[in-house]
């Protein structure tokens, strides 16, 4: 339905009071800073602690030196680590880049010269909540906005149909919803929580469908309304502020039949569907696609819920749970590419931290072959508008434990993405009890080397 | 000799020995500059400043840096190299050994250090060790005595009724705008009602207001909606943002409610309705549990305030914002910004709070805490008893099923082949049907992960011959067989390194012991064959093929008989007969008690918890203090933190306090940023009249009814919303209180409870633990559940706070969202739903009059001809229309807003 469409269907008694205040649903899309490289964002959270050294950040070293402790002084982990375990992995050099690429991500191999693999990502937090915060609120404790909430505080969202920031998980990650809150900038900047274990819009979206009446009832129950309204506003007199801030009526009706038609996955071919599998994960990411080809400013699917690339236990879970993203990862950029969306989208895939390189010490009773929290170096991938496909960028040390060369901080992935939408990171602020709040605190540096 | 000319550190140190200034220049100045002048030069972290050889020779906080010709009793040398007990540097790592040795050697040669220019690297202001709090700093608004001033005379005496009137007035006059008139009757009660407990009058609180013509009309309401209970449940709610109450925990899977968490909740309603003096009511929050009976037993559940959120990291940070309107947390990792708060302050305070512990404090006798404990513990204990006698069986029932390995694999074989069914190959070999199940699964469906079962893939691939196949699985057997026993001598060897059973038992043993394992091969055949079954979501099968134990679906029952299967049936007897006998936990009060110990905190520089500086002792804030802070000397020092809070000398706490009663009654506060009184916070709109009524709160008896008392029966409370051009020029943001401000959307609980009110669904019984929000809540919203990790998506959406952080203020917005949940919700469906039923039983006299009816209900005034008119056309259409048209009405923006 177009709008000219919508507003035939509601008829002139909306026309009377409703045209002549604001339409938006959400705030109207602002000018950046600076001529923008991407115009969207989807995050792809890989929520526990995607292992580099067993995906994306190959260490010949600790495959020559598994089972001996790790050299050096002795260092601080969570908890304490055993000796070093070498990748059950292989690695493979990849594409015309040649990047090397575990097996388990094998279709990402595909696509890898479109990747940026950032391999001396940094925290400052070995536990899941903090580390969780940091990445996306730029905080270790609630209480600030998230990335989401600044992206679209800062540029407004292109459809007023749909939520401008949307958040899919079957569940909660570990936090929950402190992770896409809006904190102290206004309500409609939170991030829109659709549990997408769910395939069905209707119970996806929250309001979205009335079963008490016909559209034909509520239409004129909602004329009946507006009119109500009307007379409201007459006997208070003069109160611009309320016309102002008494939306449309209309942009939530036309919510009504074009959200849950996003949302809707049904709504692409069975190959496609096929391609990105039945899971919520790949349900999510098709979902995604949608919402940015539908102009929705940032999405963000976590992989499940709580934590579960956590592989304390037993590394070669991650073999599972790679394979089950990689298809539709891999999916989700050729979709990108072949919808025109990839230039203006900014497709980021990463976690909280990564894990360590050297065993898990579990205990007699449950020998297992896992990993625990590394935060002095993990990886993350970049892709889509404004990134340099098909390179490295930093390093960590022979076993992959320490990032040693060009340290990225959450801080300084968050200046890059906003910079790419367009945004300073040191102006886009929001005063707040007295004080600018910015997404980077003090800090945060663009990383110029993987801008094409 | 061109080597010699070069700059590269390993010549050089064959150049120059380690008493040479060279030495110094090349081998030490880079390592400090890199290392050591991020902290030591002007931030003088630790006091110490490494910028010269007198500095590093005087030191810091913690004794001299260096002691020259001796490496080993320097303090800078201890750090470095990581031996002593407390300090470690640099932060960023470790040096490296010839760095270290480097410093050492210099140290010993009498540490060398040419005057040069390294005092530059110090700011001129920086020299005085001690933080010193400027004049000007002290000079500071908020920090000065609250005077109390003498309402200003005005000229308009009829309009100021009150002395905050008069203030009010005053600063009118002067900017020459005329303020409106007192509001109507009807709006005067409905902004009353809803402002104080949160719900609209009924039609006869209206009629009987209306039927009163004296002067104390007004009052009376005022009185009456004061002495209501919900007066407590609609203001105690705003304590609540405050507080960052929740009933559950943070970071969990699943909402873990506590539930027990509803006492804070209930104390803190019950606390304001009774107007507790506001000073006892931050002294119990504290440190109820330092106070004399009867008042310790009495308050004992406000410790909520402290205890209820998890990890209480954000004690400090919260306690100082709530009372003090100060950001003490932002001096965590360095002195504050803007605020003559130093970093010592900040773990002054911490010291406070971990000088102190979560406790519950049981409300049952203590016969019956210990009944409930005894019967626990007797639970458990048979539960564990059950799960060991299961994993015994389970073991020696996986030794026996290991010995059938090759037999399942070629069982498993003709049934992938199609030449049996799995029933009749098992019953043909004598196996298990289900484990040949699992055999079928693992070797037909399972991605193998150990190359030992390389062969057996082999052979059959190849359409080897049947003893082939059966010698590749007799093969694999022992393999099997030999990697169990190799596990079994790993574990002694680990048992023996814990320490035999109490080690193994221990957590933190377990985790710092240097441990055996097998070969990652290995373990993955072994997992596969015997761990437990562990499924991450979305796998079907993962390991332990020959698994039985505890697991759900993995029962070892069916293969006990006689004496075992008895044995475990009378356990498991005993154990059902004492879950019966479990009585539910007792209810207790989820509270905060002194640690034994209680101790300072060192300063934790740059927040660092590894890199500790000076001693904090627990005191109160430089900033409130006349001198310096005297350390408390009562355990951790809650109570006297406490008093330091309500103490008269202390002007923050009543301004602060007064401001969030006035923002709660104006939507805006006389200072804008209610928990921010520092440098960066908004400066009072008008000071006299916040001291006027922080002078007015203290002097009578820190009274909070008083004060909404004495706020709403000012002029200033009572005038109309009314637009006035004349005053709009001058001040058209209402900055003066001209008018009164709209209320243009009500808050996500006084929004639902009006609902249920109008409705005549609302349960208004007061307290008791929370409810899931829903449909079915029909009790006001201060008793839904509050959970920080799955808020309820339409509270949520009507901007209830995060629970998770202090929250000084309510979002109110509007927008499509809002309009969805008035269209579609289920709730809002059913108040309809009712609101038309009451109307069509309390108003038996035509449409007309149940039109009158619901306005009186809803808005508090009649229906103009216009709106009678426009809600008969609409209900003629369709004579089932009341539910929608009810609707409608309840989706106004005149029911969400208060004028």
């Amino acid at each position: 339905m177009t709008r000219r469409d919508a507003l035939k269907v509601m008829g002139a008694g909306f026309g009377s009071v409703g045209l002549a205040r604001t339409l938006a649903a959400n705030p109207m899309t602002q000018a950046p800073h600076f001529a923008p490289r991407a115009k969207n964002v989807i995050f792809l959270f890989l929520n526990g602690g995607l292992s580099q050294v067993d995906t994306f950040d190959p260490k010949p070293e600790l495959q020559k030196r598994d089972g001996e402790p790790m050299p050096g002084p002795k260092i601080k982990t969570d908890r304490a680590a055993g000796s070093l375990m070498k990748s059950p992995f292989a690695f493979r050099k990849r594409g015309q880049s040649g990047i090397e690429v575990a097996e388990i991500f094998d279709k990402l191999g595909d696509a890898i010269d479109d990747f940026c693999v950032i391999r001396s990502c940094y925290s400052d937090n070995g536990n899941h909540g903090p580390s969780l915060m940091l990445m996306n609120c730029g905080h270790q404790l609630p209480g600030r906005p998230s990335l989401g909430s600044w992206v679209t505080y800062g540029l407004g969202t292109e459809n007023q149909n749909l939520p401008g920031f949307v958040v899919l998980c079957p569940g909660y990650p570990v936090m929950g919803p402190v992770l896409w809150s809006s904190a102290f900038l206004p309500n409609s900047y939170q991030g829109a929580y659709i549990p997408n274990g769910e395939s069905d819009p209707e119970k996806l979206l929250q309001n979205i469908r009335n079963h008490a009446m016909t559209a034909d009832q509520q239409q004129r129950q909602l004329e009946l309304l507006d009119k109500l309204d009307s007379h409201y506003l007459d006997r208070l007199g003069y109160q611009p502020q309320l016309e102002a801030s008494i939306q449309s009526m209309e942009v939530a009706y036309r919510m009504q039949t074009e959200a849950p038609e996003v949302f809707d996955i049904a709504k692409e071919s069975a190959a496609t569907r096929e391609r990105y599998g039945d899971t919520d994960f790949g349900r999510g990411c098709l979902m995604s696609l949608r919402l940015v080809e539908h102009g929705v400013r940032m999405v963000q699917v976590y992989y499940g819920n709580f934590q579960p690339w956590d592989s304390h236990d037993d590394i070669l879970v991650h073999g599972k749970l790679a394979r089950q993203v990689d298809g539709p990862i891999a999916a989700l950029v050729a979709d990108l590419k072949e919808r025109g969306l990839f230039d203006e989208t900014l497709l980021v895939i990463g976690s909280e931290f990564g894990r360590t390189p050297m065993i898990q010490n579990s205990g007699l009773e449950k020998i297992g072959k896992g990993r625990d929290h590394n935060v002095p170096g993990y990886t993350t991938l970049m892709a889509g508008g404004g990134i340099k496909g098909g390179i490295t960028y930093g390093a960590t040390d022979d076993f992959g434990f320490k990032a040693v060369e060009n340290p990225v901080h959450p801080h300084d992935m968050h200046a890059t993405m906003l910079h790419l939408l367009g945004l300073d990171h040191t102006k886009l602020t929001y005063r707040y009890s007295g004080r600018d709040f910015r997404l980077t605190d003090v800090a945060g540096n663009v990383i110029h080397d993987i801008l094409a | 000799m061109i080597c010699a000319l070069s700059l590269t550190p390993s010549v050089a140190v064959r150049a120059a020995g380690p008493g040479d200034a060279e030495f110094f220049e090349t081998r030490i100045r880079p390592v400090l500059a890199d290392n050591c002048y991020a902290c030591h030069t002007t931030s003088k972290m630790g006091g110490l400043q490494l910028t010269s050889k007198e500095r590093a020779v005087r030191g810091g906080a913690s004794g001299p840096a260096i002691r020259p010709g001796n490496s080993k009793g320097s303090l800078l040398i201890q750090v470095v190299a990581q031996t002593h007990d407390r300090l470690k540097m640099p932060p960023s790592g470790k040096l490296s050994d010839q760095q270290i040795q480097d410093l050492r050697a210099w140290v010993d040669a009498g540490a060398v250090w040419p005057e040069t220019d390294d005092e530059a690297l110090l700011a001129p202001d920086v020299k005085a060790t001690e933080y010193v709090i400027s004049p000007q700093q002290r000079g500071f608004w908020s920090y000065q005595p609250v005077d109390r001033p003498a309402p200003p005379a005005v000229r308009n005496a009829a309009w100021a009724r009150t002395g905050v009137d008069r203030f009010v007035l005053a600063r009118l006059e002067e900017a020459g705008v005329e303020p409106n008139e007192r509001a109507g009757k009807r709006e005067l009660i409905r902004r009353a009602t809803l402002d104080l407990v949160g719900l609209p009058p009924t039609p006869q609180e209206v009629a009987d207001f209306l039927a009163d013509d004296s002067p104390e009309a007004f009052a009376r309401v005022v009185d009456r909606l004061l002495a209501s209970p919900h007066y407590g449940e609609r203001w105690g709610r705003y304590w609540l943002d405050l507080a960052r109450y929740a009933d559950g925990k943070l970071g969990t899977a699943v909402d873990d409610p506590y539930a027990n968490a509803f006492r804070y909740r209930d104390w803190v309603i019950e606390a304001l309705n009774d107007d507790l003096p506001y000073d006892q009511f931050v002294r119990a929050q504290l440190a109820a549990d330092l106070l004399p009976e009867p008042d310790r037993s009495k308050h004992l559940a406000a410790l909520g305030f402290l205890a209820l959120y998890p990890g209480g990291d954000d004690r400090v940070d919260v306690t100082t914002k709530t009372f003090l309107g100060l950001t003490v947390g932002c001096a965590q990792c360095h002195n504050h910004k803007y605020d003559p708060i130093p970093t010592k302050d900040f773990y002054s305070l911490q010291g406070i709070f971990s000088s102190s512990e979560v406790h519950e404090y049981p409300l049952a006798p203590e016969e019956e805490v210990q009944a409930w404990k005894d019967a626990k513990a007797a639970v458990d204990h048979q539960k564990a008893a059950i799960n060991k006698f299961i994993e015994d069986q389970s073991a020696s029932l996986r030794k026996i099923l290991f010995t059938q390995t090759a037999e399942y694999m070629m069982a498993t074989r003709s049934v992938i082949q199609g030449k049996a069914e799995p029933a009749q190959a098992a019953q043909a070999a004598g196996l298990d049907e289900e484990i040949l199940g699992r055999w079928v699964r693992y070797l037909r469906d399972t991605q193998i992960e150990h190359p030992f079962l390389a062969d057996w893939f082999a052979v059959n691939e190849r359409g080897g011959s049947e003893e082939a196949v059966l010698a590749a699985a007799e093969a694999f057997e022992r393999t099997v067989l030999a990697v169990d026993k190799e596990k079994e001598e790993i574990e002694d060897i680990n048992y023996v390194r814990l320490g035999g059973a109490k080690g193994v038992a221990d957590e933190k043993t377990r985790q710092y012991t240097n441990l055996e394992f097998l070969d990652l091969k290995k373990w993955y055949l072994w997992r596969d064959l015997a761990f437990n079954p562990y499924s991450p979501e979305g796998f079907k099968f993962d390991g332990g093929v020959f698994y039985f134990g505890t697991k759900k679906g993995f029962e070892v029952d069916r293969f006990l008989s006689g004496p075992w299967m008895a044995h475990l049936e009378r356990m498991r007897a005993e154990l059902k007969d004492l879950e019966d006998a479990l009585p539910p936990q007792y209810p207790f009060i989820h509270g905060m008690r002194d640690k034994d110990k209680p101790e300072d905190l060192r300063v934790a520089i740059r927040g660092d918890k590894e890199n500790l500086g000076e001693v904090a002792p627990r005191a109160f804030l430089h900033i409130l203090c006349d001198s310096q802070p005297e350390p408390y000397k009562q355990g951790s020092g809650r109570l006297e933190l406490a008093n330091s809070i309500v103490s008269p000398s202390n002007p923050l706490t009543a301004r602060v306090m007064v401001n969030r009663l006035w923002m709660g009654h104006f939507g805006v506060g006389l200072v804008e940023t209610p928990s921010n009184y520092g440098q960066m916070g908004e400066r009072p709109t008008h000071p006299a009249l916040l001291d006027y009524l922080a002078g007015r709160f203290v002097d009578s008896g820190w009274s909070m009814k008083a004060l909404h008392r004495e706020i709403m029966l000012s002029s200033t409370y009572q005038s109309s919303i009314e637009h006035n051009e004349k005053s709009a020029a001058v001040d058209p943001e209402n900055k003066l209180y001209w008018r009164a401000n709209l209320v243009e959307r009500l808050d996500a609980e006084a929004l639902r409870d009006s609902m249920l009110a109008v409705a005549g669904t609302l349960d208004p019984a007061v307290g008791g633990p929370a409810q899931d929000f829903g449909e079915e809540l029909h009790r006001r919203a201060v008793y839904g559940n509050v959970s920080r990790t799955q808020p309820d998506r339409s509270m949520a959406l009507l901007d209830f706070p995060d629970p998770n952080a202090t929250s000084e203020k309510r979002a109110r917005t509007q927008g499509p969202m809002l309009r969805l949940f008035f269209m579609n919700n289920e709730f809002v469906i059913e108040q309809a739903q009712a609101l038309a039923e009451r109307v069509r039983q309390e108003a038996p006299d035509g449409e007309t009059d149940r039109i009158r009816r619901a306005y009186e209900l809803l808005y508090a005034r009649p229906p103009s001809e216009a709106e009678i008119k426009l809600g008969l056309e609409y209900l003629a259409a369709d004579e089932s229309a009341w539910p929608r048209y009810a609707q409608a009405l309840l989706a106004s923006s005149e029911f969400r807003s208060v004028r």
